[in-house]
């Protein structure tokens, strides 16, 4: 478990602190008498915890920034499990005062090792239209000057049963704003789109061919439907997903993309450098969920320079009030792709 | 730890059971009047009319479950045999929708279970009465609600990592809960608008549209379904887009449901939905794909129950001659495992005199294929699957409780093709302690058993194996089937049924002899002048590779014996 120092706006680079042996040793005791109350051997210390917000000390006490201390998670999720449970639980009706005030989350995710060279996809249908555009295979994109890692996608992981917290008022504008997904030269643009399930999902096809665009989504319905050349057409998703959903064309099957619906605003994908940055989290400590398409499962990483074991691609992070909490550099090693 | 504690609960649940043994046992002994053992009470006289009626779970059972699963996972144990697969009822991804959010309606399947599935094995249920197939659309629904739990709670545990106890919860049983109701509540279905009769220029917009649509990059520009080369569906099966000139249509072909296929694509398939297309556009598109086949093929994609009558006739025909003048019924027999342009064209005749029974059947073959004994051949045979009562069987071959009658004729055991014409002296065991010594070379001797070699030495007929020919047979066998799998050949005392076949200008033409009646259930279903029974077909063709499982089938049909 790791929690980010906040520091001010482009100010010294953010520590991670390995868990101290003293949190592992309350985790361990917590875990040992879960079993012994559910009865059940104890086969998955991955190393994450079953309820990260309620387990984690208040950030204050480690925070060196000068930002106003934010006392208490604000996070409202139900107790999840057991009289174990050590941390007291916050109640319920802080989640509307998130008085402590806002903050920000930014990191870089850099690829360690030689980047694979993008291959050429195979055009099998409209040559004439999409043979001509050297498609290449996107699903792992290195900026070859400076490691960066795109299309990395960070956002809010919410427990079960948690409700989302409140949106900062900078958000309430774009709320039903319309997220367009285009299928331009024979790809999609983008390769992952992001979008509050409060917006509209406008597909575009600014091709002169026909595509059909396919979400395999979970939590929603399926969707599946055609975009005539030039067209465009218009999709509201009700449900959060939990995972980006693949997005497809059965017309032109090597287009791959992305699109992941939330309930809240809080997510950012990584661009060309592997850069992100999630504005106006409320303060507190907040897990989050790192996804990348050929990573499926983000355990061994390494967070400036330290090694650190994350599960399931989650992480937890204090996010202070009035301040740039800066992850720094993540690097992801190329066996994580493989 | 876990290891103990399982430990005491089993011992803790023998005390228990011990506990209950005992107190019945004594309570037994002390209530039960003397002289009176439990089995000396009245026989039961209930009639079958009195049983309760079966419940949509049994019918399911009854009916579904040999492909689809029992609990409804589409892994049947007939699964293996049948392409297109069948499908997971428990995932829910059903192609046939008619609602927004792509979740069926009691209504689609009931329509669906009507009609069947052209193009699958999946057949009509028709024969079933309205209020059952009312039950096994709540069936499935029940089962797809259960597999949307189980997927849901899957994730719980998989992904978010939560604990039994931790999905105990309220909160997160709500979030179940609203998972369930989201994929098994059906969304809004748009009213299908009135179809016209189709005009050359509705056509020719359609014709536009459909390119428009993009139809064309799968169908073809012909819509001869040669527009793409691969795709697979949502279970990673490989699919293909419908060739509309055969007519053959999932979903039905009549005009409101290849608009609704238009409207909501086909879920779990790379067939999109054109919710951008307006109704009349869609009306429009439905006229031109229908104007690429006509109504007649269509109508022979769809499995029809047919009434068969065996006429009463002075003398069975002997031989193939004399069959001109009995009527003949063309029964649908489509592949388990779909190949297009299948279709054997299968026309059945039957007759009796008041003592036998013949039914002839005729069906197109392109190759006589009459050898099975090398791995790589396989024969050409046909099957009556026969059925006497009110509530007919599982279609495929009955089940345990209801078995059916079948008579089996196969091509390689009437022509008498022995293993070893094919193989000389391979099926032959050399007893050399027992037998003769043989001088020559084992090359030199002919393939078959010599007199001075014992029964033993063929063993698969020594051991009265009924596949084995053994010489004397016309190539009919008599079987009893009590569902997939559980195929028995009669006793060789139970074994009335000769047949005759003979492959003239690319057809096969087999009569099955039999007794009408017969004196036991272990000699089949008897048969009786003035009665029904229900009959089937099922034929294999050996150039297509057909054996057990893989072959065609038919439905349920009528067999209506003149008096």
């Amino acid at each position: 478990m790791f929690f980010a120092r906040a520091v001010q706006p482009s100010c010294f680079p953010a520590q991670f602190e390995q868990e101290t042996s003293e949190m592992r040793l309350q985790r361990l005791a917590s875990l040992v008498i879960f079993s012994l109350v559910a009865g059940i051997g104890c086969d998955n210390d991955s190393g994450s915890s079953k309820s990260p917000s309620s387990s984690s000390p208040s950030p204050s006490s480690t925070a060196t920034s000068p930002a106003p201390s934010s006392s208490a998670p604000s996070s409202s999720a139900p107790s999840s499990s057991t009289a174990a449970t050590p941390a007291p639980q916050p109640s319920k009706d802080t989640v509307a005062e998130v008085k402590d005030g806002w903050g920000s989350l930014k990191g870089k995710f850099i690829y360690d090792g030689s980047p694979p060279e993008p291959s050429p996809l195979t055009i099998t249908k409209d040559r004439e239209v999409c043979g001509k555009l050297n498609l290449v295979d996107e699903s792992i994109v290195v900026n070859k000057e400076n490691q960066g890692l795109a299309n990395v996608v960070v956002f809010l992981y919410l427990k079960r049963g948690q409700d989302p917290p409140q949106s900062h008022e900078s958000y309430a504008e774009t709320a039903d704003a319309r997220v367009e997904l285009d299928n331009k030269q024979c790809r999609f643009e983008p390769h992952v789109c992001l979008l509050r399930t409060s917006q509209t999902l406008v597909i575009k096809n600014s091709d002169s061919v026909g595509h059909n665009t396919n979400i395999a989504a979970k939590n929603n319905a399926s969707f599946n439907q055609t975009v005539p050349a030039g067209s465009e057409l218009e999709h509201k998703f009700t449900e959060t997903e939990r995972r980006p959903a693949t997005v497809g064309c059965n017309i032109h099957p090597w287009m791959t993309g992305w699109v992941l619906p939330q309930d809240t605003p809080y997510f950012a994908v990584s661009g060309k450098d592997g850069e992100f940055e999630i504005k106006d989290l409320p303060s507190g400590t907040w897990t989050f969920q790192v996804w990348h398409e050929k990573a499926r499962s983000i355990g061994n990483i390494e967070v400036n320079g330290k090694a650190a074991k994350w599960s399931k691609g989650r992480v937890d992070v204090t996010i202070t009030a009035d301040a740039i909490t800066d992850f720094g550099d993540i690097k992801f090693s190329e066996d994580l792709f493989q | 730890m876990a290891e103990n504690e399982h430990d005491t609960k089993g011992v803790t649940k023998g005390l228990v059971v011990l506990l209950v043994l005992v107190v019945v046992a004594v309570t037994a002994v002390l209530f039960w009047p003397s002289g009176e053992k439990p089995d000396d009470k009245k026989p039961s006289t209930a009639t079958v009319d009195e049983l309760p009626p079966p419940t949509s779970r049994d019918l399911y059972v009854q009916h579904c479950a040999a492909c689809h699963g029992e609990n409804g996972d589409g892994r049947g144990a007939a699964a293996a045999y049948l392409f297109p697969k069948p499908r997971d009822l428990r995932a829910g991804r059903f192609r046939l929708v008619s609602t927004s959010n792509n979740v069926l309606t009691p209504e689609d399947l009931e329509a669906m279970l009507v009609r069947g599935m052209p193009g699958s094995s999946m057949p009509s249920w028709a024969h079933l009465s309205e209020e059952d197939r009312a039950g096994l659309a709540k069936e499935v629904l029940r089962l797809r609600a259960e597999g949307a739990r189980e997927t849901f709670v899957r994730v719980l545990k998989e992904e978010d990592e939560l604990t039994d106890e931790e999905i105990a919860e309220p909160a997160v049983q709500k979030e179940i809960e609203a998972y369930v109701k989201r994929f098994t509540t059906p969304g809004e279905s748009s009213e299908v608008p009135e179809f016209g009769e189709p005009d050359s220029e509705a056509i020719a917009r359609g014709k536009e549209l459909y390119v428009k649509q993009s139809c064309h990059s799968c169908h073809g520009k012909e819509g001869k379904g040669d527009g793409v080369q691969k795709q697979f569906d949502a279970e990673g099966f490989p699919t293909r887009p419908r060739d509309y000139t055969k007519g053959i249509f999932k979903g039905g072909h009549d005009p409101a449901s290849l608009y609704r296929r238009i409207a909501y694509g086909m879920p779990g398939t790379p067939m999109p939905g054109a919710a951008k297309a307006t109704p009349q556009e869609r009306v429009d598109m439905v006229h031109f794909i229908r104007s690429l086949s006509d109504e007649k093929t269509r109508e022979a994609a769809v499995l029809k129950r047919r009434h068969l009558v065996v006429k009463r006739v002075e003398k069975i025909p002997a031989g193939s001659d004399g069959w001109s003048s009995i009527s003949a019924a063309g029964i649908q027999a489509i592949p388990l495992w779909w190949r297009d342009g299948a279709d054997p064209d299968l026309q059945v005749q039957a007759v009796h005199d008041g003592k036998q029974i013949a039914i002839r059947l005729s069906w197109r073959d392109g190759s006589e294929d009459t050898h099975a004994a090398r791995t790589e051949s396989f024969e050409d045979a046909v099957a009556v699957e026969l059925y006497r009562g009110d509530a007919e069987p599982f279609i495929g071959m009955g089940g345990p409780k209801s078995p059916v009658d079948v008579w089996f004729w196969d091509a390689d055991r009437q022509t008498q093709q022995l293993v070893e014409n094919t193989y000389p002296n391979t099926v032959v065991d050399v007893y050399p302690f027992s037998e003769k010594v043989v001088t020559t070379a084992s090359f030199d001797r002919p393939g078959a058993k010599t007199p001075d070699q014992p029964e033993v030495s063929l063993p698969a007929r020594a051991s009265g194996n009924p596949i084995v020919p053994t010489g004397a047979e016309s190539g009919a066998s008599s079987l009893s089937v009590g569902g997939p799998g559980t195929v028995t050949f009669r006793i060789p005392q139970s074994q009335l049924v000769t047949a005759d076949g003979q492959y003239i200008d690319d057809r096969w033409n087999v009569v099955m002899t039999r007794s009408l009646s017969v004196k036991s259930k272990s000699d089949g279903v008897s048969l009786e002048a003035g009665t029904r029974a229900s009959i089937a077909f099922a034929i294999w063709d050996g150039a297509q590779r057909d054996r057990d499982g893989k072959k065609l089938v038919t439905i349920w049909n009528d067999l209506e014996l003149e008096k």
